[in-house]
C-alpha cells in the first residue's frame, strides 16, 4: 500500500484521506475545466496531520488528545487510542471486537470490472474510445496507464503489484473522474431525460426546490452504495454524509460565482464533485 | 464483508440491487455464497492465483519459428507491371537446381535475387503469365476463406467474418495486394502449395559446397544431409520439421492449412492482430496490436492453460487433476497447432537415430474438427493420449520452463510450497560430475535431479517426446572422442558422467526410471505428497486473506486442509470454508450480521 494512503488508514481510520473527507477534496478539482479552488470544507481535520475525531483536533498541525495516553503534541506517528464509543460507527453497531486486518488493495481486474459495470455496462474498448473522445490529450497514453495498474505481466515474469504506487493511484483517479463526467452527461444532462431505472450512476433527480441535507442524504446513499458497496450510514466516519453535503454545497456556491463559461450547472458540478470524491475514496480502492 | 465476498467471488463490487437484496429479510448468505462458487468470477479468482504462482504465460522472449510451417512473401511484377505477392518458405527443397532451397522464381526471370531474411535485390522486370504458371499456383488459403474446407470456398475474409473484434484479424498486408486490391486467391510457390500428407526423401546429390556459385543462382544450393542421402526416395511425413530440408514434394497441405502466413520476407513476419491489453479477458480487450505469426501460437498456448484451469474450477474437479488430467480444451487455432504445427519440432538430428514419426504428447486423433480460424469455439478433449498430464505437457508450460530442472523447480514451489534452500553447506573440492552427489551441490540437487529426471524424455525448450525404442536410457555406442566428449547426435541427446558406464539420456542419471514414467510421474509424486493439499490450502487462503499466513493461522490451515482433502480436493469446499472462516471475517471488517442489524436500525 502506498505509504501516504496507508497513513490515512492508520492515522485517521479512513477519516480524512479520500473524497469529501479529505482536505484535498473534489471541491479542489478541476470541474468543467476550471479549478474551483479552495479546500473541500473548512475546519475539518487534515489528512495525516494527527487530528483525531472527537478530541477537538484543529486543522493544520493537529493534536493528540491529552487524555488518551497517546502521543505528545506536535509529534507525528501513532495515534492515541480512543474509547470504543468514540470510534465512528460503533455507537450504532453491534460491537465487533475482532482484531482487524489492514485493508488490502483491490485487484486491478476487480477495479476495472467494477468501473465498467458501474458506469455502463461498458466494454473496455468502448471505455477507451469514450475517454479519447472526452479528452484526447488526457488519455493520449491510455495504454501506458493500463500498464501501471498493478496487473502482472506473466510473459515477462513481472509480478502483480500488491502495493499502490503513485502512477496507479493517479490512473485510478483520472479514470474515475473521467467516468464521473461521462455519467453526468448521460444521466443528468441527457435530452430527453433518461428514466431513473436506466441511469448508471445518478439514479435520482435533483429536487425541484432546495436540496436539504435529508434530501441529499438519500441521494448520497445511492451513490455511496454504488461506489463503496455499502450504505452510507455504516461509514466508519459518522459524519460522512454531512461532509459530502458540505462538499456539494461548497462546490455549488463556487460555481455560482464563476465568471467563465461553465460545462456544468452549479448543481451538476456539485454532484460531479461528490462522484469524484467517491471514486477517489480509499474504500473504493481497497477492501 | 458482503462487499469483500462480492469482490472475491464475483470479481467486482456489489451493485445497488445486490446490496438491497442482501439487506432484505430472509437473505440467505450461505446460499448466495454457494451460488457464486459456480460462477466465472470465482473460477477467474482461482485461475489468477495459479497462473501467477506458475507465471504461466510465454512472451516474445520465446521464439517459435519453425521454418516448415512459416510462409514469407516476396513481390513479383506480372505482365502488366502490377506487384504480386508470392508466398514461399525459407530453405524449401526444389528439384530445379536453380531455385533449390531458395525463392521459387529464378533470378533470371524476375530480375531480382532473394537473400534469406533480406529485401530483394536488383531491378524487377515483368514476369510472363507462362512463367507465373510454371513456378507458382493460385490458392484460396485458410486465412482468407471461412469455408476453406469446401471444394469451392466463397466466404472471403471481411465478407461477414473476420476483422476487428472477431478475434481473427489479419494484418492489412495479408488482406490486400500492394495496390490495395483484395485478391480472391494468392500466389504460392508450387512446392509449398502441395497438399500430400506424406512425401518422399529428396536428395540432389550435392553433398559438398561447390567451388563457385552455380550459374543462375544468387546463393549456394543446399547440401543433402546424411539422412537424405541414405534414405532417398523413402517416404517421410510432411508435418515433421525434417521434411523441409529432406523433401521436395512436401508442401503446406490443403489450402495451406499446415502453414502460417507472413506478410514480408522477414525472418518472423507479421500476420495477425492480437489483444495487447486485456486484463479482464481476451474477448474484452482494450487494444490489439500486430503480432508476428509466431505470436499467434504463444497466444493460444496461453489461452489453453486459462481454459484448462477455468474448466477445472468451474466443474469443481479434483484439484490434483491440475497436474494429472488427460483432458484439455482446444479451439480452431489449437486444433491446427496440434494437428500440423506441433510435429514441426521433430525430429532434428534424432532422425539419424531413426526418429522420423513423432510421438505426440497430445494425440491428434482426439482433436475435434474445427477450422483453423475458428477462435471462438472451445471444445473439451477428454483424453489427450497416454503421455498427457495436466498442465505439465502443455506447450505453455514446457516452453515457459525450458529446462528439466526449471520444470521440476516451479512445480516443487507451487504445489508443495517448498523451496530449494541449501542448509549446512559443506563445500569441498570435488570432481564429482553428478550434482546430486557433489558435496555442497547435493544439498539441493539430491532432491531436484530425480524430480527433473521425470522430464528426461521431453526435449528441453520443446515438447518433442523421445520414445524409448529410439532413445534407450543407456546407449553403448555413444563413445567419447579423444577429448573425452560425446559428439554429434550422441552429444545432443546423451551425456556420459561416469567413464565406467555407458552414456545415458541427458538429465536422467540420478533416477533413470523416472524418465520412463514421464511428466505423469512427477504429477503422481507431487499429488501423493502429504504436503500437496496443505500447500493448495495455504495458497488459496493467503490469496483470499490478502496477506501471508502467520504462525497463528496454522490451526485454521490444519482445519481447512482436513476439509479440502476429505472433500476429494474440491476447491469449492475449500473456498466456501475460507470465506466463512473467522480469519476472513476479521480481515474484512464488519461482519454481515452487524451490517444487517445496523441497516434495520432507525
Amino acid at each position: 500500500m502506498n505509504r501516504s494512503l496507508l497513513a490515512c488508514f492508520l492515522a485517521a481510520g479512513l477519516l480524512a484521506c479520500g473524497g469529501g473527507e479529505s482536505a484535498s477534496s473534489p471541491g479542489a478539482s478541476n470541474i468543467g475545466g476550471k479549478n474551483a479552488g479552495g479546500s473541500g470544507q473548512g475546519g475539518q481535520p487534515q489528512a495525516g496531520s494527527g487530528g483525531t475525531a472527537g478530541t477537538g483536533g484543529s486543522s493544520g498541525s493537529g493534536t493528540a488528545g491529552a487524555g488518551g495516553g497517546g502521543q505528545v503534541a506536535g509529534t507525528s506517528g501513532s495515534v492515541a487510542p480512543s474509547p470504543l464509543e468514540e470510534i465512528p460507527g460503533h455507537s450504532s453497531l453491534l460491537q465487533d471486537t475482532s482484531p482487524k486486518e489492514l485493508p488490502r488493495l483491490m485487484p486491478a481486474e476487480v477495479y476495472i470490472r467494477s468501473l465498467l459495470r458501474i458506469f455502463g455496462p461498458l466494454a473496455p474498448a468502448d471505455m477507451q474510445a469514450q475517454f479519447k473522445a472526452l479528452d484526447a490529450t488526457l488519455f493520449d497514453t491510455w495504454n501506458d496507464y493500463l500498464a501501471v495498474l498493478g496487473l502482472p505481466d506473466l510473459r515477462f515474469d513481472v509480478p502483480r503489484a500488491p502495493q499502490t504506487n503513485t502512477l496507479m493511484v493517479s490512473t485510478f483517479e483520472r479514470v474515475g473522474v473521467a467516468l464521473c463526467d461521462l455519467a453526468i452527461q448521460k444521466d443528468l444532462k441527457a435530452t430527453p431525460a433518461v428514466p431513473l431505472d436506466k441511469r448508471a450512476v445518478f439514479a435520482f433527480d435533483p429536487p425541484k426546490g432546495v436540496l436539504t441535507e435529508a434530501l441529499f442524504a438519500t441521494r448520497f446513499d445511492s451513490l455511496h452504495r454504488t461506489f463503496l458497496g455499502y450504505p452510507a450510514k455504516l461509514a466508519l466516519t459518522k459524519d460522512r454524509t454531512q461532509r459530502f453535503f458540505d462538499l456539494y454545497k461548497g462546490t455549488v456556491e463556487r460555481h455560482k460565482n464563476l465568471d467563465t463559461p461553465k460545462k456544468y450547472s452549479p448543481e451538476e458540478a456539485g454532484w460531479a464533485a461528490v462522484c469524484y470524491g467517491l471514486v477517489r475514496h480509499p474504500e473504493f480502492h481497497m477492501y | 464483508m458482503f462487499r469483500a465476498l462480492s469482490i472475491d467471488l464475483q470479481g467486482r463490487i456489489p451493485t445497488r440491487d445486490e446490496i438491497a437484496a442482501f439487506e432484505a429479510d430472509g437473505f440467505d448468505l450461505d446460499n448466495w455464497i454457494e451460488e457464486r462458487l459456480s460462477g466465472e468470477g470465482y473460477a477467474e479468482r482461482l485461475r489468477r492465483t495459479y497462473l501467477e504462482l506458475l507465471r504461466l504465460q510465454v512472451g516474445p522472449a520465446l521464439r517459435f519459428v519453425p521454418q516448415i510451417t512459416l510462409l514469407h512473401r516476396q513481390t513479383v511484377l506480372d505482365e502488366g507491371g502490377k506487384e504480386i505477392p508470392v508466398y514461399y518458405r525459407f530453405n524449401q527443397r526444389r528439384q530445379d537446381p536453380i531455385t533449390d532451397g531458395a525463392f521459387c522464381f529464378p533470378m533470371g526471370v524476375t530480375g531480382q535475387s532473394y537473400p534469406t531474411n533480406s529485401v530483394a535485390q536488383g531491378t524487377k522486370k515483368p514476369v510472363s503469365a507462362a512463367d507465373f504458371a510454371k513456378y507458382a499456383v493460385k490458392v484460396k488459403p485458410w486465412w482468407l476463406y471461412r469455408d476453406y474446407n469446401k471444394a469451392t470456398p466463397t466466404q472471403r475474409y471481411g465478407d461477414g467474418w473476420g476483422g476487428p473484434g472477431s478475434g481473427f484479424e489479419l494484418t492489412p498486408n495479408l488482406q490486400t495486394d500492394p495496390d490495395k486490391s483484395a485478391p480472391n486467391e494468392v500466389w504460392v510457390c508450387k512446392e509449398e502449395a502441395q497438399a500430400a500428407a506424406t512425401g518422399t526423401v529428396y536428395a540432389s546429390g550435392l553433398t559438398k559446397k561447390p567451388a563457385a556459385l552455380p550459374e543462375g543462382r544468387f546463393s549456394f544450393p543446399p547440401l543433402d544431409s546424411s539422412f537424405a542421402t541414405a534414405n532417398k526416395g523413402k517416404p517421410i511425413s510432411c508435418t515433421v520439421g525434417t521434411a523441409l530440408a529432406s523433401s521436395a514434394d512436401c508442401g503446406c497441405g490443403p489450402r495451406m492449412e499446415r502453414c502460417m502466413p507472413g506478410d514480408s520476407h522477414a525472418n518472423s513476419p507479421a500476420a495477425f492482430r492480437l489483444p495487447s491489453h486485456s486484463p479482464l479477458a481476451d474477448e474484452t480487450a482494450f487494444d490489439t496490436t500486430s503480432q508476428a505469426a509466431e505470436g499467434w501460437w504463444r497466444y493460444w498456448w496461453n489461452q489453453e492453460a486459462v481454459r484448462f484451469l477455468d474448466g477445472l474450477f468451474l466443474e469443481d474437479r479434483d484439484f490434483r487433476e491440475v497436474l494429472t488430467s488427460p483432458a484439455s480444451y482446444v479451439n480452431g487455432p489449437l486444433t491446427q497447432f496440434y494437428n500440423h504445427i506441433a510435429p514441426s519440432t521433430c525430429c532434428g538430428s534424432g532422425i539419424s537415430l531413426g526418429y522420423t514419426a513423432p510421438v505426440p504428447l497430445f494425440e491428434p486423433a482426439g482433436l475435434p474438427k474445427l477450422l483453423a480460424h475458428d477462435v471462438s469455439t472451445w471444445k473439451k478433449v477428454e483424453n489427450r493420449g497416454p503421455l498427457a498430464s495436466g498442465l505439465l505437457t502443455m506447450p505453455v508450460f514446457l516452453s515457459k520452463y525450458g529446462s528439466r530442472r526449471a520444470r521440476a523447480h516451479v512445480l516443487y514451489t507451487a504445489f508443495l510450497c517448498k523451496e530449494f534452500v541449501a542448509e549446512n553447506l559443506d563445500f569441498v573440492t570435488s570432481d564429482e560430475q553428478d550434482l546430486a552427489k557433489r558435496p555442497g551441490c547435493s544439498a539441493c540437487h539430491a532432491k531436484l535431479e530425480p524430480m527433473a529426471a521425470y522430464f528426461g524424455r521431453v526435449m528441453e525448450s520443446d515438447w518433442t517426446f523421445l520414445p524409448a525404442d529410439k532413445f534407450p536410457l543407456a546407449k553403448e555406442d555413444c563413445k567419447p572422442d579423444a577429448n573425452g566428449q560425446l559428439t554429434g547426435v550422441c552429444r545432443t541427446y546423451y551425456e556420459k558422467l561416469d567413464a565406467s558406464k555407458p552414456a545415458t539420456l541427458r538429465g536422467i542419471f540420478s533416477a533413470p526410471d523416472h524418465a520412463d514414467e514421464g511428466p505423469a510421474g512427477i504429477a503422481k509424486l507431487l499429488t501423493s505428497d502429504p504436503g500437496f493439499g496443505r500447500c493448495a490450502v495455504s495458497n488459496i487462503t493467503s490469496s483470499f486473506l490478502g496477506r501471508a499466513l502467520k504462525e497463528t493461522d496454522q490451526e485454521m490451515v490444519d482445519s481447512l486442509t482436513d476439509t479440502f482433502e476429505k472433500s476429494g480436493y474440491r476447491m469449492r469446499k475449500l473456498v466456501a470454508a475460507v470465506v466463512k472462516s473467522k480469519a476472513y471475517r476479521e480481515g474484512n471488517n464488519l461482519s454481515s450480521d452487524a451490517w444487517r442489524t445496523a441497516s434495520e436500525a432507525p
